[in-house]
């Protein structure tokens, strides 16, 4: 029972399995922590849906390559990642940047919850609330009067 | 009859006749390439060489490449009409010239690529990829995959139809 808890555990906190090999990584500790985030944000154009620092493609380990040469050249993260989006367009950003033809992206969930919430506000309030129901009438009073002394 | 309680169903119908009819489209696109209608990039540029001022294709390659093989004999088909550059692609040498020698040289010219600097430049997706370009060295156009025979069709039109 122990050893499966400790495997269970072991397991849980084993790092996702990154494509990056040792030999990739930049000397200077504080260049490559940069290097890695800015590796999850940009998208593997090969394989589309994940990280360059995921994807085992070569066009990813160029990819790698060329962000730690930039940071080690001296580019800020804005400027490495302006130099993939030169190359790439916006969809190597795995998050679409925040400019006015973006608004619609970016604001449309928003947008979307407020639009339900406004129409559902609107729908309770035009339903007719029910009348009360009438006051009971003498048989009726007597009839409770009967049932609940 | 109230239409609300049938709005989420209709949006529903829809969403799902959208996403079916992109599924059945088939083939999956690559995202348009950041390089259309701009020039190519300084380091192609500098790498290919002087280029004539008519519409051409820039074609990225490589010999160990199946969609490679599959798209030659369109490019061998093209050459005459067009004018092909190509980028061997993590290609060397001697496997790259006997591949050629074996299947025909369709280029121009053809530069080597083999650390992949010069692809990373293009924005390549992978291999094989044509771009277009125009008389005044702008991209018109990218194909990403193999050309088949209606690709090449539409890139004979779209370089033939003046620039």
């Amino acid at each position: 029972m122990k050893a499966a808890a400790l495997a269970l555990a072991l397991g849980l906190a084993a790092a996702p399995a990154l494509a990056l090999d040792a030999g990739e990584q930049l000397a200077d500790p504080a260049q490559e922590a940069r290097a890695r985030a800015l590796g999850r944000e940009l998208r593997c154009p090969v394989c589309q849906a994940g990280n360059i620092d995921d994807s085992a493609a070569d066009l990813a380990r160029d990819l790698r390559r060329l962000v730690r040469e930039r940071i080690a050249a001296g580019d800020s993260d804005a400027q490495v990642r302006a130099a993939l989006q030169a190359r790439y367009g916006d969809f190597v950003l795995l998050e679409p940047p925040l400019r006015t033809d973006t608004l619609i992206l970016w604001g449309a969930p928003l947008l979307l919850l407020i639009g339900a919430g406004t129409l559902l506000v609107l729908r309770q309030r035009r339903q007719p609330v029910a009348p009360p129901p009438p006051a009971l009438d003498d048989e009726e009073r007597a009839a409770l009067a009967r049932l609940d002394p | 009859m109230r239409v609300l309680p049938f709005l989420p169903l209709a949006v529903l119908l829809l969403l799902a006749a959208w996403f079916g009819a992109a599924l059945l489209r088939g083939h999956d696109e690559a995202p348009p390439s950041a390089l259309l209608d701009k020039p190519l990039p300084p380091a192609i540029a500098a790498a290919l060489g002087p280029l004539p001022a008519r519409p051409l294709l820039v074609n990225v390659f490589a010999d160990w490449c199946a969609p490679c093989a599959a798209e030659h004999p369109q490019l061998m088909a093209l050459a005459p009409d067009i004018p092909l550059y190509g980028i061997a692609w993590k290609a060397p040498e001697p496997a790259l010239s006997a591949w050629l020698q074996q299947r025909g040289d369709p280029y121009a010219r053809r530069i080597a690529d083999l650390d992949g600097r010069l692809g990373l430049e293009l924005g390549i997706t992978g291999v094989p990829e044509t771009f277009l370009l125009d008389a005044a060295g702008r991209v018109r156009a990218r194909h990403a995959g193999p050309l088949d025979a209606a690709t090449a069709a539409e890139l004979r039109r779209m370089a033939g139809g003046g620039s």
